[in-house]
C-alpha cells in the first residue's frame, strides 16, 4: 500500500505541475471559438476569430504576409546559425591556435550576457550600416546573440568524435577540409539537424528584437503582430488574439510531437552507434 | 618498399615521447613494434603515417625523404585499434573511399573492392552499416580498406586489441598469412610480446621512447641484450635471481639466497672471466627449471600451481624471490611442500645490475 502511494508521488506533482500549463491550452482552444470567454465556460461560438485567415485585421498586413517575414526571419537565422557554428566548433574541438582557451571562455560568457541590455547599443549600430528597420539587420543580430551557444553545442558533438576516424581519412586521401566535409559532418548530422531545429523554432517566435529593430509591418513577424493586436485602440478582443496565437503555436506542436523522441535523444549527449 | 627511420624524435613540449630512434625495414618485412604503454611505439607509427612530423631526423620511404609528404600522398595504408570505419557508411562505401578519391573509373573501383572483400571475407556484409558487425568483422573491413589502394606499406596499430582470446589467435594467423602472400612492408604496433614474437619476422623493442632492440624474435628470445629485454619477451615471463659468483675447487660456484649453483665446462670458464666475486643477476626461464624432490641447485617452497593442461606452471618461492616454473602436466605437490630446483646451464642469461647489460654473449 505504501508502495503504491511512493509510486504514485511522482505523478501527483507531475500532474500539480502540469495542470496549469494544460488548463491554459485548453482556454486558448476554447476562447479562440468564442466571443467571449467566463473562465473556461464560451459564450456565444463562433469562427469569426479565424476570419483573419481569409481577411486582413483592419490597417494590419494579412497573416499569410506575416507568415511570409516570420519564414523570412526563422530560416535565414537558422541557417546561417548551423553554418557558422559547424564551422567555428570545428576549429575550436581540432584545431590549435592562439587565443583558443580564451575564445571557448568568451563564448561561454556571452551567451551568459542579458540581451535586452545591448538593445540601445544594437539600434546604434544597425542605423550606422543602415540596417535598421530590415530583415538583415535582425536575422544579423539574432544569429550573433545566438551564436555562443551554438558554437558550444557544435563543439560538443565534435568532441564525441574520434580522432581515428580523421586519421583514417586523411590517410584515405583526403584533405583536412574534405575530411570535415564528407566524413565529420555527415557523422554529427544529428547535431546539425538538432541545432538548425532549435535556431528557427527560436527565430519562429523571437520577439524582443524584431520588436525593437522592426518598425514596417508588412516585414514584422507574428509575434511582433501579436503584440500590435493587444495594443489596439479599442478593447481587447480576446477571441482574435487566442486565434493568432494558435496559428503561431500549431506547427511548432505538431513538429514537436512527431519529433520528440529523436530529439530528447541528441539533447541528452550525442549520437551513438557506429564505429 | 624499404623503410628507413634516420634518428628519428618527437618532442611534445618537454616530453619526449620518441628520443633519436633509427631502424630499417627491409622490402617485404613484417616488423613488430613492441613496448609497455607509453613507450612511444604509436608516436612512431603515426610519424611513420605522417599525421606526426618528426621534431628531428628523417624518415625515407626508400630512398626519398617523406617528412613533409602527407599522409594521403605516402601510399600506406593504416588499421587503427578502433577500426575508424565511418559510420554513416556502408561496407562497400567504406572500402571504396581511398578510391573514390582517386578518382578511379567506377568499373575498376568495383572490381577492385570485390576482390578486397572476398580476401578478407567480408563479401556478405557489403551492405551492412559498420555498427551493426561484430568486433572482427569491422577489423576485417577495416584491413580491406586498408588493403584496396595497394599500398606500399601497411601499418596497424594494436589491431588485436579489442578481440577476445580466440578471435584474437585465429586473426594474428589471417594476418600474418594475408602479409605473406601480399608481400606488403608491414609495421604492427603492440604492447603483447606474444604477438610481435608470433607474427612478426623482426621485433623493436621500445622503453622510454627509445629503441633498446632490434632483431628477429628467437634471437630476443634466446639471446636478450638487456635485462628489459628478457623480462619483456616471453611469457611466462623470465625469472630472476641475485647471485654472487664463487670459486669452490677450482670450479665455479653461483651462489645466492637458497641457490647453490655449481658450473663446469665452458660455461664455468666464461662465467669465472666476468670477475670472482662478482654480484650479478640470473636470469632463467620457466621451462628451462626442472623440478625435482630430491636434491638439485635450488631450494623452493610451493606457493601454488596453476593447471595449463600442457604443462602445470608452478609458482614457487625461493626464499623471498618468486620463481615461476613450467612442470610436466603431471608434477603434482601441495601448497608449501619443499622442492628442488635444477636449472640448465646452457640456458642460463647473466646480467649485470648496474648496466643491465647481458654478461654473457
Amino acid at each position: 500500500m505504501i508502495q503504491r502511494l511512493r509510486s504514485a508521488i511522482p505523478y501527483i506533482l507531475l500532474i500539480l505541475l502540469t495542470t496549469p500549463i494544460l488548463v491554459g491550452y485548453v482556454w486558448l482552444i476554447i476562447s479562440s471559438l468564442s466571443v467571449r470567454t467566463y473562465g473556461l465556460r464560451p459564450e456565444g461560438l463562433t469562427l469569426e476569430n479565424w476570419r483573419f485567415l481569409v481577411e486582413p485585421i483592419r490597417s494590419r498586413p494579412s497573416i499569410w504576409q506575416v507568415l511570409l517575414s516570420t519564414l523570412a526571419f526563422a530560416i535565414p537565422l537558422g541557417l546561417l546559425d548551423v553554418t557558422i557554428s559547424s564551422a567555428a566548433g570545428y576549429a575550436l574541438s581540432r584545431l590549435r591556435f592562439p587565443g583558443r582557451r580564451m575564445f571557448l571562455s568568451f563564448t561561454i560568457i556571452l551567451h551568459a550576457f542579458p540581451s535586452a541590455t545591448l538593445l540601445i547599443a544594437i539600434f546604434f549600430v544597425l542605423r550606422a550600416v543602415k540596417l535598421y528597420d530590415s530583415i538583415l539587420g535582425v536575422v544579423l543580430v539574432s544569429v550573433s546573440l545566438s551564436l555562443p551557444l551554438g558554437i558550444w553545442l557544435m563543439k560538443g558533438f565534435y568532441d564525441n568524435v574520434s580522432w581515428d576516424i580523421e586519421m583514417a581519412a586523411l590517410i584515405d586521401g583526403c584533405s583536412r577540409l574534405r575530411t570535415w566535409w564528407s566524413v565529420v559532418l555527415p557523422i554529427i548530422r544529428p547535431g546539425l539537424a538538432a541545432l538548425l531545429i532549435f535556431s528557427f523554432l527560436g527565430g519562429w517566435g523571437a520577439y524582443i528584437i524584431p520588436y525593437t529593430f522592426l518598425v514596417t509591418t508588412s516585414i514584422q513577424p507574428i509575434s511582433v503582430f501579436l503584440q500590435s493586436l493587444t495594443g489596439d485602440y479599442t478593447f481587447v478582443n480576446y477571441g482574435v488574439i487566442t486565434a493568432v496565437g494558435l496559428f503561431q503555436l500549431v506547427p511548432v506542436l505538431i513538429f514537436y510531437l512527431f519529433t520528440q523522441r529523436y530529439l530528447m535523444n541528441l539533447y541528452s549527449g550525442g549520437m551513438k552507434g557506429g564505429g | 618498399m624499404e623503410l628507413f627511420l634516420d634518428n628519428i624524435s618527437k618532442h611534445f613540449g618537454k616530453v619526449k615521447a620518441v628520443d633519436g630512434v633509427s631502424l630499417k625495414v627491409p622490402d617485404g618485412e613484417f616488423v613488430a613494434l613492441l613496448g609497455p604503454s607509453g613507450c612511444g611505439k604509436t608516436t612512431t607509427l603515426l610519424m611513420i603515417a605522417g599525421i606526426y612530423k618528426p621534431t628531428a631526423g628523417y624518415i625515407r620511404f626508400g630512398e626519398k625523404v617523406v617528412n613533409d609528404l602527407l599522409p594521403k600522398d605516402r601510399k600506406i595504408g593504416m588499421v587503427f585499434q578502433s577500426y575508424a570505419l565511418y559510420p554513416h557508411m556502408s561496407v562497400y562505401e567504406n572500402i571504396v573511399f581511398p578510391l573514390r578519391l582517386q578518382r578511379l573509373p567506377a568499373e575498376q573501383v568495383r572490381q577492385r573492392a570485390q576482390k578486397m572483400a572476398e580476401l578478407v571475407q567480408v563479401q556478405a556484409l557489403l551492405d551492412r552499416k559498420p555498427g551493426q558487425l561484430s568486433g572482427g568483422q569491422q577489423q576485417r573491413v577495416a584491413l580491406s580498406r586498408a588493403l584496396v589502394k595497394e599500398p606500399s606499406l601497411l601499418l596497424l596499430d594494436e589491431p588485436l586489441s579489442n578481440l577476445d582470446a580466440k578471435l584474437r589467435i585465429a586473426m594474428r594467423a589471417e594476418i600474418k598469412r594475408l602479409q605473406k602472400d601480399l608481400g606488403i612492408t608491414t609495421i604492427f604496433v603492440t604492447h603483447d610480446q606474444l604477438e610481435a614474437m608470433t607474427m612478426a619476422d623482426r621485433i623493436a623493442l621500445f622503453k622510454d621512447g627509445k629503441l633498446v632492440a632490434y632483431s628477429q624474435p628467437h634471437e630476443l628470445y634466446d639471446h636478450p641484450r638487456t635485462l628489459f629485454a628478457a623480462e619483456f619477451i616471453g611469457s611466462p615471463p623470465m625469472n630472476f635471481l641475485r647471485i654472487r659468483i664463487e670459486e669452490k675447487d677450482g670450479g665455479v660456484v653461483l651462489v645466492g639466497e637458497g641457490i647453490r649453483m655449481p658450473l663446469a665446462g665452458e660455461i664455468a670458464q666464461k662465467v669465472k672471466a666476468l670477475g670472482v666475486g662478482r654480484e650479478v643477476i640470473l636470469g632463467i626461464r620457466p621451462e628451462d627449471i626442472t623440478v625435482a624432490t630430491d636434491s638439485g641447485d635450488a631450494k623452493a617452497e610451493v606457493y601454488v600451481i596453476e593447471p595449463l593442461g600442457r604443462d602445470m606452471l608452478a609458482n614457487l618461492h625461493v626464499q623471498a624471490t618468486p620463481v615461476r616454473v613450467l612442470a610436466p602436466p603431471t608434477f603434482n605437490a601441495p601448497i608449501g611442500a619443499s622442492v628442488a630446483l635444477t636449472l640448465d646451464r646452457k640456458k642460463i642469461h647473466l646480467f649485470d645490475p648496474q648496466t643491465e647489460q647481458a654478461l654473457l654473449d
